[in-house]
């Protein structure tokens, strides 16, 4: 447990690392990352928590906002740094951009920015693997934006009549870009819309262990067969829905009500507990930080050392 | 890994079987038999339905990745009659029926694609698509170019256009000119027992997202179909019919109509080229120009509407290559901008048949350049 707990932390750390250097090079003179970033900070805990639990042939499928969910799940960083670039050693060779992310070999489906869509082909994906007879699961994270679209209600449905390895992993931020929750459904409780159809868990997106922990737990479930779960956890983003700002500039957000999510962090939290118990050092930190700053750095040098794509290249791929 | 989960099919899987197809001869609503004129197409006598079971079937049986689904395909009579009691054969975890929620289905059908599956996914009528759109348009389609060429979705849907009996505005619509404009989805429309059985097998053996639209008019035929398992290329259409006055290209139903319509014209002492495109997507443009040049004279005959339809697109193709060679401004027989009707004195104004061929090819040859 021990070395999970500093697993998670690490798995924490790094995201929240990547999240930062790339606001940070974002919007210099030279705009290198010619793509819509949507950026995960705040909500490290659930990617970390979830992943935590997975097999590398476990699937998961992400959103736009799934530099998380990637790294996360063992997705490769210079790869996606590189996708960031737009450079021809992307991750999707520069076709996809921050919100198209892949590395099927590590289990990360292709992340889709039209929400919603990615939940129905999880389901499928973990048709195929039912009828393929393996024993690996399919995760989608999607936000609670995407849990007011019908297709994510078939497609739980779907799951459970056909009692399909997939775990709905609901990532619930409170805001659809900038719209709150109360002006967009009468019912501001997710998890209580699906209830009657599956077993539904909600908890604190913000505390790791308990992600974790629970995910534990329900990932036995499905993995022994009993069919779909559906996992809500409550969490808040630090920036705004697009770009590098911290979003208290709509009508809505409040820097009071970030600065409370911001007391809430999921790594500070963590952290707090490890040190309490003598689990890490300052000294560990450090070494911890410095050691993924190079890894950063060294992402970030493979991109800009790599060629884009050759406009010669236009129409490769639209057919396999 | 997944590479290996899109491996090509056996090599028997993929031979074309045969040079030419059975000149199909159809009066909408008879059954009718398709070998009067072609001899050399041997097999068993089955009418279209007949054949895309014979392919379903066959390729169930060659393989495991493949399934079939749709709503209501295990009834009694199955899907037209196409499905019927596959799932006693295969069983219902690889022919099963689903809930309507086109959405999310056609999702779980792209997520089994992409999970290493070869479904095959089969509706009613084309018009449900419209809630399949998501799908179909931002993710089936686009999967594999936004990955970079590394996440194939080897699909099939199968949706049935109807005509008539007052099916009306949701009950009728070829949506093919509204498919085709979008990269990343191909298009087979067959007209003939033999060819949906190639066709079809071929979709299912393809690697991306095939829409096999067929036309309800066209499922009475009867005709031989070889038992053995055989492809038919997409992108390539078939000339039915040698002429020398004018080309008629025809889609779908509308390609049996031009072959009624090639009769009346041959009384008229006019020589009329007749070819079924057979794919949209890959379009046989070549076939197309090939015929033209000899012809000098095109009309294309539709299913579809004319605002932005495929009939537009494949004009301008025309004449972007043959423009100073054409003896008349291309013609086309298609549907007006207006919405299917029920009643049948409207229904008659709204469709085309070979008489509309005929008025038009007539126009046609009246042009002097």
């Amino acid at each position: 447990m021990e070395n999970m707990l500093l697993k998670l932390y690490y798995s924490m750390k790094r995201i929240r690392m990547v999240e930062n250097y790339i606001a940070d090079h974002y919007n210099g003179e030279v705009r290198e990352m010619r793509t819509p970033i949507h950026l995960c900070d705040g909500q490290e805990g659930i990617a970390a928590g979830v992943c935590g639990n997975l097999h590398r042939q476990d699937t998961v499928f992400g959103n736009h906002r799934s530099h998380g969910h990637y790294l996360a799940k063992g997705g490769d960083l210079k790869k996606m740094v590189a996708e960031l670039h737009n450079r021809e050693t992307g991750c999707c060779r520069g076709r996809g951009g921050s919100m198209h992310l892949i590395d099927r070999e590590n289990g990360v489906a292709l992340t889709s920015s039209i929400v919603a869509g990615n939940v129905s082909i999880a389901v499928g994906y973990a048709l195929a693997q039912k009828m393929k007879k393996t024993d690996t699961i399919s995760v989608v994270f999607f936000g609670d934006g995407a849990s007011e679209e019908g297709s994510v209600y078939e497609s739980i449905c779907y799951a459970k009549i056909n009692r399909l390895p997939v775990l709905f992993v609901c990532e619930n931020n409170l805001y659809s870009i900038s719209t709150p929750f109360c002006v967009r459904e009468p019912n501001a409780d997710i998890g209580s819309k699906f209830e009657t159809i599956l077993p539904v868990a909600s908890v604190d997106g913000n505390d790791v262990l308990t992600v974790y922990e629970k995910t534990r737990e329900i990932t036995e479930h499905i993995r022994n067969g009993e069919g779909p779960w559906f996992l809500e956890c409550k969490t808040y983003r630090y920036r705004n829905h697009h770009n590098t700002g911290n979003g208290v500039d709509n009508r809505f957000r409040t820097t009071e009500e970030l600065d409370l999510w911001k007391a809430k962090c999921p790594i500070m939290k963590l952290e707090r507990k490890l040190s309490a118990e003598g689990l890490l050092e300052n000294a560990e930190i450090e070494r911890i930080e410095d050691e993924i700053q190079k890894e950063i750095e060294a992402a970030f040098s493979y991109a800009k050392e790599s060629a884009c794509p050759d406009a010669g290249t236009l129409c490769e791929g639209v057919w396999s | 890994m997944q590479k290996k989960a899109h491996a090509p099919m056996p090599v028997h899987y993929v031979k074309e079987c045969g040079a030419k197809v059975p000149w199909t001869r159809v009066d909408s609503g008879e059954m009718l038999d398709s070998d009067h004129i072609l001899k050399d197409i041997k097999g068993q006598k089955m009418t279209y339905t007949e054949a895309v079971r014979n392919a379903l079937a066959q390729a169930l049986r060659l393989d495991e990745k493949v399934f079939v689904m749709g709503q209501g395909i295990n009834d009694e009579v199955g899907m037209f009659g196409a499905t019927t009691g596959l799932y006693k054969e295969f069983g219902e975890d690889r022919v099963f029926d689903t809930p309507l929620a086109e959405t999310g289905v056609t999702g779980v059908a792209v997520g089994a694609a992409m999970g290493g599956m070869r479904p095959v996914y089969c509706h009613n009528r084309p018009d449900f698509l419209m809630l399949a759109m998501d799908q179909l348009v931002n993710h089936a389609s686009k999967y594999n170019y936004m990955s970079g060429g590394i996440c194939p979705i080897p699909l099939v849907i199968w949706a049935v256009t109807g005509q008539g009996w007052g099916s009306a505005a949701q009950h009728s619509q070829a949506l093919h000119g509204m498919f085709m404009h979008v990269p990343g989805i191909k298009i087979i429309m067959p007209t003939t027992p033999y060819d949906v059985k190639g066709l079809l097998l071929q979709a299912i053996a393809d690697n991306n997202p095939v829409l096999f639209l067929d036309h309800r008019r066209i499922h009475n035929q009867v005709g031989s179909v070889p038992e053995e398992m055989y492809t038919i290329p997409f992108g390539k259409g078939v000339v039915r019919k040698q002429g020398k006055d004018i080309t008629i290209l025809g889609i779908s139903s509308m390609a049996l109509e031009a072959l009624r319509a090639e009769e009346a014209l041959r009384s008229k002492g006019i020589d009329a080229e007749i070819l079924d495109l057979r794919t949209i997507k890959p379009l046989d443009i070549e076939m197309i120009i090939t015929s033209v040049k000899k012809t000098g004279r095109l009309l294309i005959a539709d299913t579809g509407w004319k605002t932005g339809g495929i009939s537009a697109e494949i004009s301008t193709l025309v004449y972007e290559r043959l423009y100073r060679e054409l003896k008349a401004p291309v013609a086309r027989v298609s549907l007006p901008d207006v919405p299917t009707p029920a009643a049948y004195t409207l229904e008659e104004a709204y469709y085309n048949n070979a008489a509309d061929i005929v008025r038009e090819a007539e126009k046609s040859m009246r042009s002097v350049s």
